[in-house]
Parts: structure tokens; C-alpha cells; sequence
């Protein structure tokens, strides 16, 4: 079960200082991940926690699928949004077990569904349960303990996830690769999920949407190609980086501009799901101008010229 | 008898009371700075040390005042000495505590970057270490302070004069005016000290940050 | 008389004393707790709490125990309760102090995180905060504890006995016996509940932390 989440009209204003929100409006459709990236002091934390209620908007409602968060009371209300930080938060002195239960037990399940629960949650995270369960967290690797992170967020089945740079402690290689199991866990329980990040990479990686802001404003919300390709103003493009066409390469897949028409004989192939930069620097490596792709069609050089405007 | 007649009578017994007192405090207070203090970086210096005086310490911390005053009789006989190195003893404590750790939590980084702009160890110990370990040693020589003012009211019962004897000549005689002239003079010396080095600190500490 | 001699004819009764000294020791700081850790909760939980009762409480610690015992005096008069009391008000400040500073130090994301995650305030006080304080306020204890074996020789002074009944005993009429038979016993027992505690907060302190104690 996922819920869609509407900003209408958000602002938050703190006395003294420009609104750390500015009339925000936007719509997160249910299952679907919505990415806040901005750099800090933009508003989108405030944005996030605007929504559990840890700060109370100043005017403007958010509504999680057709009641606004502002009519529900505030514990029901944070007990069906899951709750994931930087520094993750685990508990120290509860067992991993004990801390994926945490929601589970404030609602009142019983003991044979919460170990259950547990179990099924931490394979969810490719975490054995047998091995798992009975750890304290301080014996756990950044990597271990931010996906036991997401398995207490989503243990009591929340509708909602807000994730507040979530693997913003975790060195490069280790965050790619849990940046990846979120994506496959959220192919398999389709939530609706907000993700506060400072960095476009992992915006673009992780949304379906994303949402630029600054100063406290939305600047721009669409897919990550199209933000990739029409970056609205230099603020944009600059937290894009130059290498923005590249960017752009590596998020299309193949099959997304690739020709029907046959390939000529002896070419080398490519797979339909491989993104265009993958396919590009094959074309790089062999000095062929066009690539068969596996299972019918191809993609000429001439493709990836026009990928870039759409 | 009335506090004022009290007063009136006794007023410079009070005085002297209260004048010895602040002399016992004054040269405990020294003499614990001083061995503190040296102690302390000892500690640090030579982490060997530790080990030995570590079990030392807390033995000592453990052991009550009127405990300590009591098995130093036979070494030190009643009398000055005898009131006053065990007490000066305790208060070496809280010195030589905060003294090591304030020493020990100094950010390496900072060190390194004094002999990376080339001062000499003598520089480094006066320019850099110290300014930034006063603020947690005048912490602990107020802990030691406060304490001192306190337990200096047990030399009474070996025999020297201090606020003390003031209290126990009120329990004795079961009177409160002496009970309570010795009991609020006591405190007010400990909490006048204790407001006055807690200044020192915050200006100590205000320096650094 | 020499030491053994001393000793064979008075250890029931050095033993009772011990005992008497340690119940009377334990009593008041288990009276301290009772009083002292809603103080420190409640000062955790209210900033004006927080300004009035840690500086009460730091107020009375500064007091000389001597003078604190001496005070009691024309409030309660003499014996076990009056020597209790200045015990317990002795002891609030380690235990107060130590709940406070261990409940305001638990990391803030920790806090949030439990707000967030919908805990109210007494669920997150009571599975959250006061577990992952219990080794602060358990070394405040241990501090308490050892202060008042210590204080409780004072106790003597106005007739609530323990082992303090030796010691003054022993200095006026200079028995060194007497002194050694109240001294030691109060230096055992301190040193004792110091090892034992600090002992236990260690194991606390590594099971809170999630370390296999």
C-alpha cells in the first residue's frame, strides 16, 4: 500500500528570516520515489519533516492520500510514516531485532507477528535473520546498519517513507551499492518515498521525480532526464555539473532511443537495458558507429546525438 | 543566648575561628596546586605512571575525610600537621585529575600544527598546552576548594582551631547559635570560593574559545 | 591491650556497628534515589525545573557535611532520623545531577528519531532515554554511595551511631584500637562499594552500548 503525498501551498517561516519554505506546491504519486536535492539551508529538510509533523508548517496543508496530515494526531500520523536519518539512528542498547520492532510493538502486534515481521523484513535487506537478528547495532557495518535503518522504517508497513540523507555517512562505494538494494526493495513494496540529498547523482540515481530547490522555493520538478536535459537556470545546471550530457548518457537505457531497423552483420551487440554511456564507449572501444541490440533493433551513433534534446 | 549577645561576646573568638580557617584553607589549597598540578603532568608525560597511581587515587577517593584524619594519628601525631596533610592530600585529587585529562584531550592536530610552524617544546607547553588545559585545571582546583573549605571543619576533633570548632561546640552543648554562626560561615566561605574560581574558569575558558 | 587481644573481645560487636553503619548508608541514598531521579527527570523535562532544583540541590552539597549534620540539630533535633536526612540531602546532588546530564546527553538524533517514529513522551522516556542513561545515573549512584559510608561516620556526632561511635571514641580517649576498629570497617566498606559498582556500571555501560558485556 503506498499513498500519494500533496504539498499544497507548503510555506514554513521562521521569525526573523525569510520562509525557509516558500509556497511550495507539488504532488509525490503513490509508489513512486520523489528525490529533494538542493544545497543546505535550501528548505528541503524543513520540507520533509513538514510532513511527519516534527515541524509544524505555517501555513498551507500536505495531504497523505485525502487526509492532511494537519487533521491527524501527530503519534497515528508518524506511526504510518517510516523514518530514516543520516546517522540512522539505531538504537544502541536494542538488538537489531528490537529495534525493527520498535513500531510494530507501539502499535500492539503480537509477538509471533513481530518476529515475523523481523524475519521477513531483514531478508527483505539481505540481512540473514539467524545471523542478524540478535546484534547490537555498534556491531554492525555503516553499510549493515543503514539497511537495518530502512528495515525499521518499513516494519509496520507504512504507506510513507522520508528518508533524510540517508547514506550521506557512507563512503562511495558502500552508498552505490545500498543506493541499489533501495531501488530493488522499492521494485518489491512500492512505497511512496520522499529522499532528502544534497548530491544530483544520487537524486538522479534514486527519483522517479526530483525536486530542485533553493532558498527555500521549488526551482524545478520532473524526471531526472529531463531535469538532466533542460536544467530550467544556471543554478540547476551548476549542481548537475559539467558533465551533464554524460550524466544524461548513463541514465538512458538503450531502449530508449534505439532504432527497429536491423543491424548490419558482424557488429558488436548490446543489451537493451544497458545505458547509452555503456553502449557509447563500446562504440569508442570497437570504432563502429553502430551497435545491434540483443533481441532486434539497433542503435546508431546518429541516435545519441538526439538523445540529449528528446 | 541570643545571636547578638553570642556575637557581642564571642565576636573575636569568631574572628580568629574564621581568620585560621582561611589560613588552614589557603595552605592546603597551595600545597595541592602545587603537587597537583605536577603530579598531574607527570601523569601525562610518563603514561607509566598511571598504573601506579591510578589504585593510589581511587583508594584515597574512597576514603572518608574523618577516616584519613583518624589513620594519620599515629604518623602525624595531633596538631597542624597532622590536620592538615591528610586534608591537603584529598584535595591533590581533583588536580591531578583534571591536570592528566585536560592534558591527554588536547586535539593532536593542534600540537602538530605548533611544531609544524616551528615552536620549540618550551613554547609549545606555554603558548599552546596550558592556555588550552587552564580552564579543566581551574575546575579542578575548585572542586579541591570547596571540598577543603568543607572538610576543614574536622580538624576540630584533632585538636585544631577552625570554623569546625564553632560546630562542635554547638553540638556539644546542644546550642544552634554557635552551631549555626560555624555551619554558615563554612558555607558561605565554600560557596563565596566556589562563585569566585568559577569565574577564574569562565575567564579562563573564554580566553581559549 | 594490643590489637588482637582488642579484637577478640570486640568483633561481634565491631561487626554489629558495620552492619548498622552500612543499613543506615544504604537507607538514605535508597531514599535519595526515590527522590533524587524523579528531581533529575523532571529537571530534564522543564528548564525552569532544571534552574531551580540543580541549583538547590549543588546549594546544599556545598554545605560542610559536618555543618549539614550540625544544622539538623535544631530542625530535627537528634538521632536516626535528623542523621538521615542530612545524608539524603547529601546525596541528591550526585544522583539529580547524574540523571539530568545523562538524560540531556543522549545524542539529539537518537531523540529525534523517536519522535519521529511516533514515540510519546513517556515511551520514549521509559524504553528510549532513562536505558540509554542507566550508566550516567548508575556512576552518580556509586558516587552517592560511597559519600554517604563516608558521611554516615559523621552521623555519630549526633547519636545515630555507626562506626563513627569508634573513631570519636577512639581520638578522645586516644585509643588507637578504637580508631582502627571504626576505620578500618568504613574503609573496606567504601572501597568495597566502590570496586563492586564500578564494576557493575562497566557491564552497564558496555551492554548499553550494545557490547557483549
Amino acid at each position: 500500500m503506498a499513498l500519494r503525498v500533496d504539498f499544497r501551498d507548503v510555506t514554513k517561516a521562521f521569525p526573523g528570516t525569510p520562509p525557509a519554505v516558500d509556497r511550495l506546491s507539488l504532488t509525490v504519486e503513490a509508489g513512486t520515489i520523489l528525490a529533494l536535492v538542493g544545497p543546505s539551508g535550501c528548505g528541503k529538510t524543513t520540507t520533509l519533516k513538514m510532513v511527519n509533523r516534527l515541524i509544524e508548517p505555517s501555513g498551507g496543508d500536505i495531504v497523505l492520500g485525502d487526509a492532511p496530515v494537519s487533521q491527524m494526531p501527530v503519534k497515528d500520523l508518524r506511526r504510518m510514516i517510516g523514518y530514516v536519518i543520516q546517522y540512522v539512528g539505531l538504537f544502541p542498547h536494542m538488538s537489531v531485532a528490537e529495534n525493527i520492532a520498535i513500531v510494530p510493538r507501539l502499535l500492539g502486534w503480537n509477538r509471533a507477528r513481530i518476529d515475523a515481521r523481523v524475519d521477513e523484513l531483514l531478508t527483505l535487506v539481505g540481512l540473514a535473520p539467524e545471523t542478524h537478528r540478535d546484534r547490537y547495532p555498534r556491531s554492525l557495518s555503516g553499510g549493515q546498519q543503514q539497511r537495518v535503518g530502512v528495515a525499521r522504517a518499513l516494519a509496520a508497513d507504512p504507506p510513507v517513507l522520508l528518508m533524510d540523507e540517508p547514506f550521506g555517512a557512507l563512503d562511495p562505494i558502500t552508498r552505490v551499492r545500498v543506493q541499489d538494494e533501495l531501488l530493488s526493495i522499492q521494485r518489491k513494496v512500492r512505497k511512496t518515498i520522499l529522499i532528502v540529498t544534497h548530491d544530483m547523482d544520487e537524486a538522479i540515481r534514486l527519483g522517479d521525480k526530483v525536486a530542485v530547490m533553493r532558498a527555500g522555493r521549488l526551482v524545478q520538478h520532473a524526471s531526472p532526464v529531463d531535469i538532466l536535459r533542460h536544467p530550467r537556470d544556471a543554478f540547476v545546471a551548476e549542481l548537475i555539473g559539467h558533465d551533464r550530457l554524460v550524466k544524461l548518457l548513463s541514465t538512458l537505457s538503450v531502449g530508449s532511443v534505439m532504432s527497429a531497423d536491423a543491424a548490419p552483420a558482424d557488429v558488436p551487440a548490446v543489451a537493451r537495458t544497458a545505458s547509452l554511456e555503456a553502449a557509447f564507449l563500446r562504440m569508442l572501444d570497437t570504432g563502429r558507429d553502430v551497435l545491434a541490440v540483443e533481441g532486434g533493433g539497433s542503435l546508431h551513433i546518429r541516435d545519441l546525438l538526439c538523445a540529449s534534446t528528446g | 543566648m541570643s545571636f547578638a549577645d553570642y556575637i557581642d561576646i564571642f565576636g573575636d573568638n569568631i574572628l580568629h575561628l574564621l581568620e585560621q580557617h582561611v589560613i588552614l584553607f589557603a595552605i592546603a589549597l597551595a600545597a595541592a596546586i602545587a603537587i597537583g598540578v605536577t603530579l598531574g603532568l607527570l601523569v601525562y608525560r610518563f603514561k607509566t605512571l598511571d598504573t601506579l597511581i591510578v589504585p593510589v587515587v581511587n583508594v584515597l577517593q574512597a576514603c572518608p575525610e574523618i577516616v584519613l584524619l583518624a589513620l594519620a594519628i599515629p604518623f602525624l601525631g595531633i596538631g597542624i600537621s597532622g590536620a592538615l596533610i591528610p586534608l591537603f592530600v584529598k584535595g591533590v585529587l581533583p588536580i591531578l585529575r583534571n591536570t592528566a585529562s585536560g592534558f591527554a584531550s588536547i586535539d593532536p592536530r593542534l600540537l602538530e600544527a605548533a611544531r609544524g610552524m616551528g615552536m620549540s617544546p618550551a613554547q609549545i607547553l606555554l603558548r599552546v598546552e596550558v592556555p588550552a588545559v587552564l580552564p579543566v585545571v581551574i575546575a579542578g582546583v575548585r572542586i579541591s576548594a570547596v571540598m577543603l573549605v568543607s572538610v576543614l571543619t574536622l580538624t576540630a576533633y584533632i585538636g585544631v582551631d577552625s570554623l569546625g570548632t564553632l560546630i562542635l561546640q554547638g553540638i556539644s552543648r546542644m546550642d544552634a547559635t554557635p552551631l549555626l554562626i560555624g555551619s554558615g560561615l563554612t558555607a558561605l566561605l565554600a560557596i563565596t570560593v566556589n562563585y569566585l574560581l568559577f569565574g577564574l574558569e569562565r575567564l579562563a575558558s573564554r580566553r581559549v574559545s | 591491650m594490643s590489637l588482637l587481644d582488642f579484637l577478640a573481645t570486640r568483633w561481634e560487636d565491631i561487626l554489629a556497628v558495620s552492619w548498622w553503619h552500612l543499613r543506615l548508608s544504604l537507607m538514605a541514598v535508597a531514599l535519595a534515589l526515590g527522590i533524587g531521579l524523579p528531581l533529575g527527570i523532571l529537571s530534564h523535562m522543564s528548564r525552569l525545573a532544571a534552574a531551580v532544583v540543580l541549583n538547590a540541590v549543588s546549594v546544599i552539597y556545598t554545605v560542610p557535611t559536618l555543618a549539614l549534620f550540625g544544622l539538623m540539630i535544631p530542625l530535627l533535633g537528634i538521632g536516626i532520623l535528623p542523621a538521615i536526612v542530612a545524608v539524603v540531602l547529601y546525596s541528591l546532588l550526585p544522583v539529580v545531577q547524574n540523571t539530568y546530564t545523562g538524560l540531556s546527553t543522549i545524542d539529539p538524533n537518537l531523540r529525534e528519531v523517536a519522535i519521529g517514529i511516533g514515540m510519546g513522551r513517556f515511551t520514549r522516556l521509559f524504553r528510549v532515554e532513562l536505558p540509554l542513561a542507566l550508566p550516567v545515573i548508575f556512576a552518580g549512584l556509586r558516587v552517592a554511595v560511597v559519600n554517604a559510608i563516608g558521611m554516615v561516620t559523621l552521623a555519630s556526632l549526633i547519636a545515630a551511631g555507626g562506626l563513627g561511635d569508634f573513631i570519636f571514641r577512639g581520638i578522645s580517649i586516644m585509643s588507637w584500637n578504637l580508631v582502627l576498629a571504626g576505620s578500618v570497617p568504613v574503609l573496606v566498606m567504601a572501597l568495597g562499594a566502590d570496586y563492586l559498582l564500578k564494576l557493575t556500571e562497566q557491564r552497564l555501560s558496555r551492554a548499553r552500548q550494545g557490547i557483549a558485556p
